[in-house]
């Protein structure tokens, strides 16, 4: 069976000002910036909003039904596991190229940080409704952090039958760029 | 915070709707309202605004007037529970002055919020600016200052900014739902609740205090603003406030020296004293405008005959002078009703001129500072004027110290040392060495110049050479004749041997060196432009190497140091590129560049956001940069060394899947003996791994980057002079 998608709002993907300019390279604690830099940010945000097609795939398994090697070993005791991919689509990809192309370093970099974050804020708010949901969990893991290989993107792509992501079996690096695999695992059974 | 539907329920708006009637029920109802909606979890502020009519002298409406009617729907609000105040899109700042006294009239226990709207230059329809309002209104009695309507969140931050740079109130802010759009005979706001929200931690940033939303916002605007906010606190603030003059439309701080015109005083001028008797001020009018011209910052009114005029008279000469839009006034009133109602009248911070130090004086001046704010000329004296220089020295210390146990801190006071006519055998040394001591304590002074040449010939020449004295010991302020060319040129000189001269020092750049002013702010044309008044004096390979390259590399310092971050550095690179390229094109020979660098990201990864950030910083740290691209196969990034021949070879990887090949490449050059340094960089390289792959060098970062290839290239370039001695 196909997995569900989920589109968000877009108030769904508009992560935090702050964590996005962190990530973007904004590392101090008193943050000065002009109106240039402000006004860079802003256009920026808000430009990542208005051509950002995220979607989220999701389905939750038996634990049985999910191969070995993607399952975390912190996962050890849950019942079943819900895994969700989730993109924002190849627009950022491309509008970041064409930025560089352009010699706009400052507005490729920062598109790129907000690319990055957007797609946290869509986890993050994926995350709650799970949880909401289904109770007491695992922390949410994505592949290429701890004991999972990062290439089991590959396996995790094919399980959900999601063909809007792809990644290479070698590196696991998956397109689009903004893009991510997680996974929760649930302690209850009737979840 | 709840704000109750009274915006305008006061009691002039509901006349002319024609429903005056009903002016107790709305307020009343209004806050009934407001208080079942909010179940118990908001506060109620009870909203408040225009009358929607001008006051004196622009409107019809009087200044009292305006206090009652809203000191009368404070009353009704107050009695029906309202936990605070806010006055919102005011764009008159002396009838929100007159909502503030009316509040404060029914109570001063509440909290109150008083707003003003501006347009996108920071300046109301009337013509105060943003710093103005923040120095009126640092010193009334309401307990948040903040903006609303007009402009979007976008718009608006740039004014909100200069809010919270200039006042050291708690702030909140309302902006619109963007711009208005008028459709037929409709006004419409089309901002959508995210594009709203995205600025909401820009003003947490700038230190808001209390954020909502004004025309346009919904309830779904509030949601999302309250997402974005999150759990974030308000920032604190380092606000340096500069005590300053201000009338409606004109600041004049006191941190350089203030020139007050001394010209409107009647005294034995029989024509002038009737005039103001009869209530024409045009002659005051002139002077106000001459003495601006002539450069006097303040003026000083002094309408002498005080006890044959009424409370008409000065609150007709301060609407006078408001309307032509005078430099501020130095109210030398000495009957302190009459000062009061000038005080109230007066829409802007005045100086108030004088007290002398006796209870009875200061308490007066200390009510009157409160009530309505300002600046005090203190004068060295009590019951009688103190003969030495030290006593009257201790006299001004005993009534800062007053003033200050009374709330009003020393830099609102100017000090007058008094000065004596030299005619009736007064030693004008003991002034100069009161000004010395005084300086001393960092009490700013000032005083009566001309008296100084009182009934003597050349009176210019008497006034000028002791001004320049008093200058010269720390006098900050003067109320003299700014006429007097000779006296005004004096003041000059003796304030440029002060090494200061008349213009706001607040305006002075961050950087001293303004291409890094200018590169920082990411403005090309500006830098282009610099850039060929340079080009008269120098060739174009030495401003490329010496002057823009040093300014990149002192943005390269800053980065490092952690004064500015990766974004500014950016913003300078890519504003530098063109120029650097421009620069380039004036060259004849290819020895502009520093180097040839190599860029690759290799086999697998198809990362190279950082490696292109990496190309940007060195270009403009003056390399010439190729970048072969991302996922770059192994023989095709040592072909392209063999075919470019660079001097150094950048290579990326960001995946530990990838990071590998760093290794193959590396090797694969230094087995081939390929003459070229090869460093490396990415989020799975580090230092070790980098020595472990044979590369010659890693660099954490871009700034990094650049350092290690400076550092590469200096090292080849000794070692080939080493070489060429042999």
């Amino acid at each position: 069976m196909k997995s569900e998608v989920f589109i968000p709002e877009k108030s769904d993907i508009m992560p935090s000002k702050k964590l996005f300019l962190y990530r973007a390279g904004f590392k101090g604690r008193q943050i000065e910036m002009d109106d240039v830099m402000k006004e860079n940010i802003n256009s920026i945000y808000l430009h990542g909003l208005r051509i950002a097609r995220p979607k989220l795939f999701y389905k939750t398994f038996r634990i049985d039904e999910v191969p070995e090697q993607v399952i975390p070993g912190i996962f050890e005791g849950t019942k079943r596991i819900t895994i969700f991919v989730s993109t924002l689509g190849y627009e950022i990809d491309e509008e970041i190229e064409r930025l560089f192309e352009e010699g706009k370093v400052l507005k490729a970099n920062l598109l790129d940080a907000w690319g990055s974050e957007a797609v946290e804020a869509l986890n993050e708010r994926f995350d709650a409704k799970l949880r909401a949901r289904n109770g007491k969990g695992t922390m949410r893991f994505s592949p290429g952090y701890g004991d999972v290989d990062i290439r089991v993107n590959f396996d995790i792509l094919d399980l959900l039958g999601v063909v809007e992501v792809v990644s290479d079996r070698k590196t696991g690096i998956l397109r689009p760029r903004k893009s991510t695999t997680c996974l929760i695992g649930w302690y209850d059974r009737d979840v | 915070m709840l704000l109750t539907n009274t915006f305008n329920a006061n009691p002039i708006k509901l006349e002319s709707l024609g429903v005056l009637e009903y002016f107790e029920e709305i307020n009343a109802k209004g806050v009934e309202i407001a208080r079942q909606a909010s179940k118990g979890r908001a506060l109620i502020f009870g909203d408040i605004s225009s009358t929607g009519k001008f006051l004196k002298p622009m409107g019809p409406i009087d200044f009292e007037d305006a206090v009652n009617a809203y000191k009368r729907q404070a009353e009704v609000l107050y009695n029906s529970g309202v936990d605070g105040f806010i006055v919102e899109t005011i764009s008159d700042i002396k009838e929100l002055k007159a909502a503030v006294l009316g509040i404060r009239a029914v109570t001063s226990d509440l909290p109150l919020i008083a707003h003003m709207t501006f347009e996108e230059n920071s300046l109301s329809v009337t013509g105060t600016s943003v710093k103005i309002f923040a120095t009126v209104f640092e010193d009334l009695d309401c307990d948040v200052v903040g903006i609303n309507c007009t402009l979007g969140p976008d718009r608006m931050l740039k004014v909100f900014r200069e809010l919270s740079e200039t006042s050291t109130k708690p702030l909140s802010v309302e902006p619109n739902a963007g711009k208005p759009i008028y459709s037929g005979n409709r006004l419409y706001y089309k901002m959508d609740p995210e594009s709203f929200a995205v600025y909401a931690e820009d003003y947490v940033d700038v230190g808001v205090n209390i954020i909502g939303g004004c025309c346009g916002t919904s309830p779904e605007h509030i949601r999302v603003l309250r997402k974005m906010i999150g759990n974030r606190r308000p920032v604190g603030r380092d606000t340096k406030f500069v005590q300053a003059l201000a009338s409606r439309t004109i600041y004049k701080p006191t941190n350089t020296f203030v020139i007050i015109g001394e010209r409107i005083n009647p005294a034995s001028k029989k024509r002038f004293q009737n005039e103001i008797v009869e209530g024409d001020f045009t002659r005051i009018s002139n002077l106000a405008k001459e003495q601006e011209k002539e450069g006097s910052m303040a003026i000083d009114i002094n309408l002498g005959i005080e006890r044959l005029l009424n409370e008409g008279h000065f609150r007709k000469v301060i609407r006078e002078l408001d309307r032509i839009s005078s430099i501020p006034l130095s109210l030398d009133i000495q009957m302190n009703r009459h000062l009061e109602v000038a005080l109230r009248e007066y829409p802007g911070r005045a100086l108030i001129n004088s007290a002398r130090v006796t209870p009875k004086s200061l308490e007066r001046k200390i009510e009157l500072l409160k009530r309505y704010g300002g600046m005090l000329v203190l004068l060295a004296m009590g019951k009688d004027i103190p003969k030495s220089s030290r006593g009257r020295v201790d006299k001004i210390l005993e009534g800062v110290r007053y003033l200050e146990d009374n709330g009003i801190s020393r830099d609102r006071i100017f000090a007058d040392p008094l000065v004596l006519s030299l005619g009736a055998k007064n030693d004008p040394a003991i002034t100069l060495e009161t000004i010395k001591l005084l300086s001393g304590h960092g009490i700013k002074t000032t005083m009566g110049l001309s008296n100084l040449s009182f009934g003597l010939p050349d009176r210019s020449v008497i006034n000028g050479a002791f001004l320049s004295q008093a200058i010269g010991v720390g006098l900050t302020s003067a109320i003299m004749n700014s006429k007097d060319t000779f006296v005004m040129n004096s003041l000059k000189g003796a304030l440029y041997l002060r090494g200061e001269g008349l213009e706001d020092r607040s305006t002075i750049g961050k950087y001293d060196d303004p291409l890094v002013e200018v590169l920082l702010k990411g403005d090309t044309e500006e830098l282009k432009r610099l850039v060929d008044e340079k080009l008269k004096e120098y060739d174009p390979l030495t401003i490329s190497q010496e002057i823009l390259g040093k300014a990149m590399e002192e943005i390269g310092d800053l980065y490092s140091n952690g004064a500015i971050y990766l974004p500014h550095l950016l913003l300078a690179s890519e504003t530098s590129q063109p120029v650097f390229d421009y620069l380039n094109s004036l060259t004849p020979e290819k020895r502009a560049y520093k180097g040839r660098v190599l860029l690759a990201t290799v086999e697998g990864d198809i990362h190279d956001i950082g490696k292109k950030i990496v190309g940007t910083v060195l270009k403009s740290g003056g390399y010439e940069v190729i970048d072969i691209g991302k996922d770059v196969p192994t023989e095709e990034i040592v072909n392209a060394v063999k075919v470019h021949k660079p001097d150094i070879v950048g290579l990326s990887a960001m995946m530990t899947t990838t990071v590998g090949k760093v290794e193959e490449v590396s090797k694969s050059i230094k087995e081939q003996h390929i003459k070229v340094i090869v460093i490396a960089g990415g989020a799975s390289m580090s230092r070790s791994l980098s020595e472990e792959f044979g590369c010659d060098g890693y660099a954490r970062n871009a700034s990094e980057a650049l350092e290690l290839c400076n550092n590469i290239m200096e090292r080849i370039a000794s070692s080939e002079a080493a070489g060429s001695d042999k």
